[in-house]
């Protein structure tokens, strides 16, 4: 099984607030006004939408929305 | 038979620390504590005020409000004790002028308030009381490591109290389901090490092999925040669905006000909406066992929460341990808080 990247774009969208063309694969997230604790939310809301888990140590190496769908579809 | 709530009331201490002041004394902006965790502002206790003295001043406030009835026994939901022997429930009933009423503490950290509504609903059911006076009370600011940017701005004290007497099923007030949960594996996620047998008898009682940063709060501020969305929504949602609730039956979801960020993520995770989270958690920041009822005092003393309104009360803390519950609010008194 595999994500594609409109599915992870979507999940962001809705989860933050944030437009969607906004998104895009190198948008850091910094520029997308996220900190932190938005990567523990982002995280809740893939496993919550997509049935994705990602591990705390994964978590900690994402910072741009490519890193997202990379590891995501490393834990497909 | 049921317990009803029949009075409610809560006190802040009037000492205001702001943003502002922790970014001038650790390294740390105003924004960031804001953002991070919904807090402006927290209360202090004045130098020789203790958890005894906010309990006291909540307990009055309750029993006033629910006409300065007497009442058979007195819990203190507190992880901030006086002193570990012995409770300081026996005191606080003592100087409230409840005579030789039942009294003893209890301790579940941040979940304390929802477990005392359990426990004072099993006495009450059972007969062996009629009437209870539940008080959260902590002043965890005296626990904070002064150096630590990241929890010491967490924490402000208060005290939160409601009476209960014993009603029957459909009243007002009538205390629903209860879900109650722990999970220990996790029990090092939010610790205070010193103070117990588990240290004293690790460094053979000589106090001087231990940290003085043992005395204060740790937190795995990570691990926690996921935790209390996870086990949260779950309680929350097996109350609903034992009370035969949907969202769409909340006026209002009172949890446990320790960050406005874990409380959106239950929210998302439920689908409630976001307007139907309350919180004050921007004046008080996170008061513990008094966080609950404390919301319901602002809340219900502001007009927001009115007789008839559907509430969902939920409360995640350390231990691990979380309860929830479900109630249709009372027409009862509350004053406003300072």
């Amino acid at each position: 099984m595999s994500v594609n990247l409109d599915s992870i774009v979507q999940v962001i969208a809705t989860r933050f607030k944030i437009d969607a063309s906004r998104i895009v694969p190198e948008a850091s997230f910094d520029e997308l006004g996220l900190d932190s604790l938005s990567q523990i939310e982002l995280a809740l809301s893939l496993k919550k939408d997509l049935g994705i888990s990602i591990s705390d140590d994964e978590l900690a190496q994402i910072s741009t929305v490519s890193d997202i769908f990379k590891m995501v579809n490393k834990a497909c | 038979m049921k317990a009803i709530i029949t009075g409610l009331g809560g006190w802040l201490p009037p000492e205001v620390i702001t943003n502002e002041f922790m970014s001038s004394v650790l390294d740390t902006t105003p924004e960031w504590i804001e953002t991070r965790t919904g807090i402006r502002e927290r209360r202090k206790v004045a130098d020789g005020v203790s958890t005894r003295d906010l309990a006291v001043k909540a307990g009055r406030q309750a029993l006033k409000s629910a006409g300065d009835c007497k009442v058979d026994l007195v819990i203190v939901a507190s992880t901030c004790p006086d002193r570990l022997c012995p409770s300081v429930a026996p005191e606080v009933a003592s100087l409230l002028g409840l005579g030789g009423v039942a009294a003893y503490d209890i301790n579940s950290a941040c979940s304390g308030f929802v477990y005392g509504l359990a426990t004072a609903t099993g006495f009450i059911a059972s007969g062996v009381v009629e009437s209870v006076l539940l008080i959260g009370a902590d002043a965890m600011t005296l626990f904070m490591n002064p150096a630590d940017r990241v929890t010491r701005p967490l924490v402000g004290d208060g005290a939160g109290a409601v009476v209960l007497r014993k009603g029957n099923e459909g009243e007002p007030g009538a205390i629903g389901p209860i879900h109650l949960g722990s999970d220990g594996s996790h029990a090092d996620l939010l610790v205070i090490p010193s103070g117990g047998t588990r240290q004293r008898s690790a460094t053979g009682l000589g106090h001087d092999a231990e940290a003085k940063e043992d005395w204060y709060v740790h937190m795995d501020g990570r691990g926690t925040f996921v935790q209390a969305v996870l086990r949260m929504t779950h309680s929350v949602q097996t109350v609903l669905d034992r009370a035969n609730w949907g969202c769409a039956d909340v006026d209002w979801f009172i949890g446990h006000q320790a960050n406005i960020r874990i409380l959106n993520g239950v929210a998302t995770e439920l689908g409630l909406p976001q307007c139907k989270v309350a919180s004050n958690i921007h004046r008080t920041g996170n008061t513990l066992a008094a966080s609950i009822p404390l919301l319901l005092t602002d809340m219900a003393a502001s007009g927001k929460l009115k007789a008839g309104h559907r509430v969902l009360v939920g409360a995640f803390g350390a231990g691990l341990s979380w309860g929830s519950t479900v109630l249709v609010w009372p027409d009862i008194p509350v004053e406003a808080m300072a």
